[in-house]
């Protein structure tokens, strides 16, 4: 057996995701001379908030990424891009993680101390069309516009929650898009004032959000509070919008060809979950969240969470959590740190955390979106299975998450239920009259994204 | 054309890759889903069980919806997958596919 673990790629501190935590984290570590192996599974690092532009697309590196992402040219730091971690198992004093990226690079990584960065993507929220092409998540409309230069639609409907919507239809405007409107579940933040001191300082956010409404205003694109996209119409795409109040009825019908979905985000716990870290489900966050220690150590010792992998929080608050557990696996490494330097990030990171609260507050995701449900609207997308389907096991006594996905197969598909696992258990509450936490966690299993078979080989075939 | 690119860096020369037989140009840089949503189609492919048709969704690799076939191999996510030149690229866009 020692013969073989030698032949694994070893890592002193693996990093998951290099995004802002990820990154933050890997350039901490790096400071106190932990060489550190970083594995991201898009092309280029920067994750979602840094995400860079392809330079053939004159792409100009974030200005806030750009110390971070500079680091990673260091002797000490290793990164292994366009590659997903598809397991992560307990092995000998560490663990072994299982890779899958182009060919010729390593498969196994044996690592002492493991930070799981793995972020979050917008949170799904189903309604009758919403499969249809011209239907897509904010995220991905962000992504077009900021990073490959594509203006997806003419005139789009935005539908969600919170500050971010103000940021994606100022993109759209500026890109010449017709923003025909941009509704938001919730209710005007009379309340916002209270928020005042933990938003003190935090200029640059409020800034953006105001450039961004002085936009919206100017184009006359019309923010409707408490507002909510309710079905999508088309032959074969988006032709039409129709939309009302939360919790009330259909009011309107409107013209778009391109629907983006905003109801912020849910974090990614998958691989944390198939490691066999502790989760909890979460009301406030309405999501399964890793149970960690002041160190942002899971259940598993040696396996760290942070960032929106662990709770939406921000950019920032992603950066000062990727810090903290830095320092923590460089101590259990036994290096030295400053206490001085512990007490400074502990202190950004509460104070990170107190504005990223008040967004949670303002821009809950909301209760009622479940009201929009009809028996024929497609809860899980790659199995194809309804509510009616779901409904229907429910009534023959299906009472816990995996009880439904084993007798519907609503989330064995390929996303491995990321788009409809928080739909279906807010369904299965709904009609059981229960809270999501009373019906159990369904059961994770690697690979946690699709593999080829022969990818799973420990050599390439 | 519903979707429309943005001005790209002067003197970007775009590369040639092919879409369900036809001849389609594209810039380095872009992926099949913005080459593929630039060239008018929304509909990459329709599903199994009830054909419906379905495109891009959450453009960042989770939730598999955007699958096309790449140079023959199949399942192949259009958002993360970059442009190569010369890219045979297959789509089940068509109803009867």
């Amino acid at each position: 057996m020692p013969d073989l673990i030698a032949q694994h790629l070893q890592a002193e501190l693996a990093i998951v995701g290099a995004g802002p935590a990820g990154l933050a984290a890997a350039a901490e570590a790096s400071d106190l001379g932990v060489p550190v192996t970083l594995i991201d599974i898009f092309p280029r690092p920067g994750g979602q908030y840094f995400k860079q532009t392809p330079p053939e697309l004159d792409g100009v590196p974030d200005g806030h990424a750009r110390p971070l992402l500079d680091r990673l040219s260091r002797a000490e730091m290793e990164v292994i891009s366009d590659t997903a971690v598809w397991g992560i198992f307990p092995e000998g004093e560490g663990y072994l993680l299982c890779l899958y990226g182009p060919a010729g690079t390593p498969r196994r990584l044996l690592a002492k101390k493991v930070i799981l960065a793995p972020g979050a993507y917008d949170r799904p929220v189903p309604f009758p069309g919403w499969t249809l092409p011209g239907v897509m998540t904010a995220g991905a409309a962000l992504t077009l516009v900021k990073h490959q230069r594509l203006l997806p639609g003419r005139r789009f409907l935005l539908s969600g929650t919170g500050p971010l919507q103000l940021v994606l239809a100022r993109h759209l405007l500026d890109a010449g898009g017709e923003v025909a409107a941009v509704l938001d579940a919730n209710p005007f933040p009379w309340r916002a004032w209270r928020h005042a001191p933990a938003a003190w300082g935090q200029w640059e956010r409020l800034a953006e959000g105001w450039a961004a409404w002085r936009t919206m205003r100017k184009a006359g694109a019309a923010l409707r509070w408490g507002h909510v996209v309710r079905r999508a119409e088309g032959e074969g795409e988006v032709a039409r919008a129709v939309i009302g109040p939360v919790g009330g009825d259909d009011t309107e019908t409107i013209a778009v060809d391109t629907i983006c979905l905003g109801h912020g985000l849910t974090p990614s716990v998958h691989l944390a979950r198939q490691a066999g870290c502790e989760h909890r489900y979460d009301p406030v966050q309405q999501a399964c969240l890793p149970v960690r220690d002041e160190w942002l150590q899971t259940t598993l010792s040696g396996i760290f969470v942070v960032g929106d992998g662990a709770g939406i929080g921000g950019k920032d608050v992603a950066q000062w959590e990727g810090r903290l557990a830095a320092l923590a696996a460089a101590r259990k490494l036994a290096r030295t740190v400053a206490a001085d330097r512990i007490a400074a990030v502990r202190r950004e990171l509460a104070r990170q955390r107190r504005f990223a609260a008040v967004l949670i507050d303002l821009f809950p995701a909301s209760a009622h979106l479940g009201d929009l449900l009809t028996d024929d609207t497609v809860l899980c997308r790659c199995e194809e299975i309804t509510v009616g389907e779901i409904r229907r096991v429910v009534a023959e006594g299906a009472e816990t998450l995996n009880a439904v996905r084993m007798v519907t197969r609503a989330g064995m598909g390929r996303c491995q239920g990321r788009m409809c696992g928080g739909p279906v258990a807010e369904l299965l509450a709904r009609e059981l009259g229960q809270p999501v936490d009373a019906l159990g966690q369904v059961t994770p299993r690697p690979p946690v994204v699709p593999v080829p078979l022969e990818g799973l080989l420990e050599e390439e075939a | 054309m519903r979707s429309s690119r943005l001005p790209r860096a002067s003197g970007s020369a775009m590369v040639e890759v092919t879409v369900d037989g036809d001849p389609v140009q594209a810039y380095p840089g872009e992926t099949v889903a913005t080459v593929l949503l630039a060239a008018g189609r929304r509909t990459f492919r329709h599903t199994d069980h009830l054909h419906a048709p379905r495109g891009l969704f959450c453009g960042m690799g989770v939730c598999f919806d955007c699958l096309v076939t790449v140079d023959g191999q199949a399942n192949v996510r259009a958002c993360m997958t970059p442009v190569r030149a010369g890219m045979i690229i297959e789509t089940g866009g068509s109803s009867d596919a």
